[in-house]
């Protein structure tokens, strides 16, 4: 074991230190460190000063994002997937003659890849999806027209939409995997900051909630979206309708709920893995 | 109200969303949900894909007479059956195989003129 000496008095015989004794002190310089601790029984993690404020921060941002930054890398995957059809119907289209068989074959191959990226989503990444979808209410005669001026409108309000989803799975593929490193990272210090006779239980009871945690942060998150974006449903309470405002408050409602089932799963995660420990440190078959 | 509420939830949650109207098409013009835009009422057709978080949805934006727009896209009941009577119906249209190869050609943000071709 590193930093380990023979237990024993200082100076007795047995324990023999190497003095220069050309040197003022007549005994061994103890290691850097703050006054009144011991450094060979201080680990890495103990020398870590962890606010608990930080780690709860980390730790409920994580239950709420990690969910939604899984979703955002399928987005990003599927941009990438999509560049490889749009070159094959440029090829297409650079030949000029499409025949029928060629043309159903890219549709088809393109329904498949939006059916196939979807399935790996999670709950909250499928209902945001079905959210954005249009035409649940088609627009009456003329509605479109009034609240967006002209078929230019709309296409512009296509392109708005889809700046402000870009963005906001930007930020989720940065912020995300960053979020998801701390909460490893402090999560494991907790454990290596516990007692040795109690660091087995601290793993079992941290590193459960963390799990629970991101589970149930994934669970609120779909079940904010459902709740809040349901009272954006045309003609039901908000007078303003749309897409647009249904996948804001599924968004909302997402944030709301990833955080507060997060939180509650994390606590419960916590009792859980103490709980199941518990059980199997102390049974016994008889 | 509230009760409405708790309905449209539980559709939502049990994956009961109410679809788009379906859209027909013959030689009277296209019928969308309930109404009826005769073919010589058509001004403009513009394609062009939604963003759907992952993936995306094809749209068709229809101008009428009177400045009316509609909008159909592709989980309309008959949005094949409309492609393929636009080319069949309104003459100068683009053919609906080359449009739909345009669209999933396009790049994000692009639309394609189907009538009147540019």
């Amino acid at each position: 074991m590193a930093n380990a000496r023979p237990a024993g008095v200082t100076g007795t015989p047995g324990q023999r230190h190497d003095v220069d004794d050309g040197t003022m002190i007549r005994a061994q310089s103890p290691k850097p460190g703050p006054i009144g601790l011991d450094p060979a029984s201080r680990g890495l993690s103990e020398q870590v000063l962890l606010s608990p404020a930080f780690q709860n921060t980390v730790q409920l941002s994580n239950d709420l994002t990690a969910p939604m930054t899984w979703d955002a890398f399928w987005r990003s995957a599927y941009g990438r997937a999509d560049k490889v059809l749009q070159a094959q119907a440029n090829e297409l289209l650079k030949r000029g003659n499409i025949t029928r068989v060629e043309y159903e074959a890219l549709v088809n191959a393109r329904n498949d890849l939006v059916t196939e990226f979807r399935k790996p989503l999670s709950p909250f990444g499928k209902a945001y999806s079905e959210i954005l979808k249009p035409g649940t209410k088609l627009p009456q005669p003329g509605e479109l027209l009034t609240r967006k001026g002209s078929i230019e409108a709309v296409l512009e309000s296509v392109g708005k939409s889809r700046a402000s989803v870009n963005r906001l799975s930007m930020v989720f593929r940065v912020a995300g995997p960053a979020l998801i490193v701390l909460d490893i990272t402090i999560t494991t210090v907790v454990v290596m900051r516990a007692p040795a006779e109690q660091r087995a239980r601290t793993a079992a009871r941290e590193y459960t909630g963390l799990g629970v945690g991101v589970a149930g942060g994934a669970g609120g998150a779909w079940a904010g979206c459902a709740t809040l974006a349901t009272l954006g449903s045309p003609s039901l309470v908000v007078p303003i309708v749309g897409e647009v405002t249904e996948g804001g408050l599924c968004l909302v409602g997402g944030l709301l709920g990833g955080f507060g089932v997060g939180w509650l799963g994390r606590e419960a995660g916590k009792k859980a893995g103490e709980a199941v420990y518990d059980f199997v440190t102390t049974f016994r078959w008889e | 109200m509230i009760s409405r509420y708790f309905e449209r939830l539980a559709a939502r949650v049990q994956g009961r969303r109410p679809g788009p109207p379906a859209v027909s098409a013959d030689a009277a013009g296209l019928g969308i949900g309930g109404n009826l835009l005769a073919w010589s009422e058509v001004r403009r057709l513009e394609a062009y894909k939604r963003d759907a978080y992952v993936g995306d949805v094809l749209c068709l934006a229809i101008l009428g007479a009177g400045d009316r727009v509609f909008e159909i896209t592709e989980a309309s009941p008959g949005w094949e059956a409309a492609g393929d009577a636009i080319e069949r119906f309104l003459p100068g249209s683009m053919a609906h195989a080359e449009w739909m190869v345009r669209l999933v050609a396009a790049t994000p943000g692009q639309s394609v003129a189907i009538y009147p071709l540019a």
